[in-house]
């Protein structure tokens, strides 16, 4: 259950803008070896609705 | 259109580098199969420079990105919130325990939604995911059923 996790003991990590750059780098050969896992990526976050868009027509509908 | 004026205020935390107003909050840090986020002191525009550097990978799988919140021209978006945002609060374990200090949260769309729950599960995501969780596909998929696959998501 996501409301009954096991208790998490690690604080979240928080880097300054001064180590950005060497950290990118780590962050870079990190999706690197993520690349190599057998599963197809997939995007958590935005995806675009075509029909939410200004100036689209929608489905069914005439401009 | 109220929730229209409160949303274009918000920023979504998992956004896309072309979308205007984009910047870096994060750093994705961890490893392959268990990515946590890095959360910067202060959040940063992306540059092409900055793109640049992430290069050979997407940045999205390198940066948590912040940027406006799309509203209705996001498949995960509907009656004023953010599903995306209340399935992983919903699905997916908390990784972190207490809220990370983030430079987005103040006007994050995931935080003004779900409050802390959100903040502890946002450091697992990784907006362009190799190898994610069965919890975090379901998560991830918009009610509208859309491929989550990388070529389904067409920028403006």
């Amino acid at each position: 259950m996501a409301n009954d996790p096991k208790a998490p003991t690690t604080p979240a990590a928080q880097i300054t803008f001064e180590q950005f750059t060497e950290t990118t780098l780590r962050a870079v050969l990190r999706a690197v070896e993520a690349q190599k896992l057998p599963h197809r990526p997939i995007i958590i976050g935005i995806i675009w609705n075509p029909e939410g868009m200004p100036g689209i027509p929608q489905a069914g509908k005439k401009e | 259109m109220a929730n229209t004026k409160i949303n274009a205020a918000l920023l979504c935390p998992s956004a896309q580098p072309e979308m205007a107003g984009a910047a870096v909050f994060g750093l994705v840090q961890g490893t392959g199969t268990s990515p946590r986020v890095a959360y910067l002191d202060r959040a940063v525009p992306l540059t092409p420079e900055l793109i640049a550097i992430a290069t050979p990978v997407k940045p999205t799988e390198v940066f948590r990105i912040g940027a406006p919140c799309a509203g209705s021209c996001c498949q995960h978006f509907g009656q004023g919130r953010c599903g995306l945002a209340g399935r992983i609060v919903q699905l997916a374990p908390a990784v972190v325990m207490n809220a990370p200090p983030c430079a987005l949260r103040p006007n994050c769309m995931w935080w003004r939604q779900e409050g802390v729950n959100a903040c502890l599960r946002c450091p697992q995501i990784v907006t362009h995911m190799h190898g994610a969780s069965a919890e975090l596909v379901e998560a991830a998929t918009p009610l509208t059923g859309a491929k989550l696959t990388d070529d389904s998501n067409h920028p403006l």
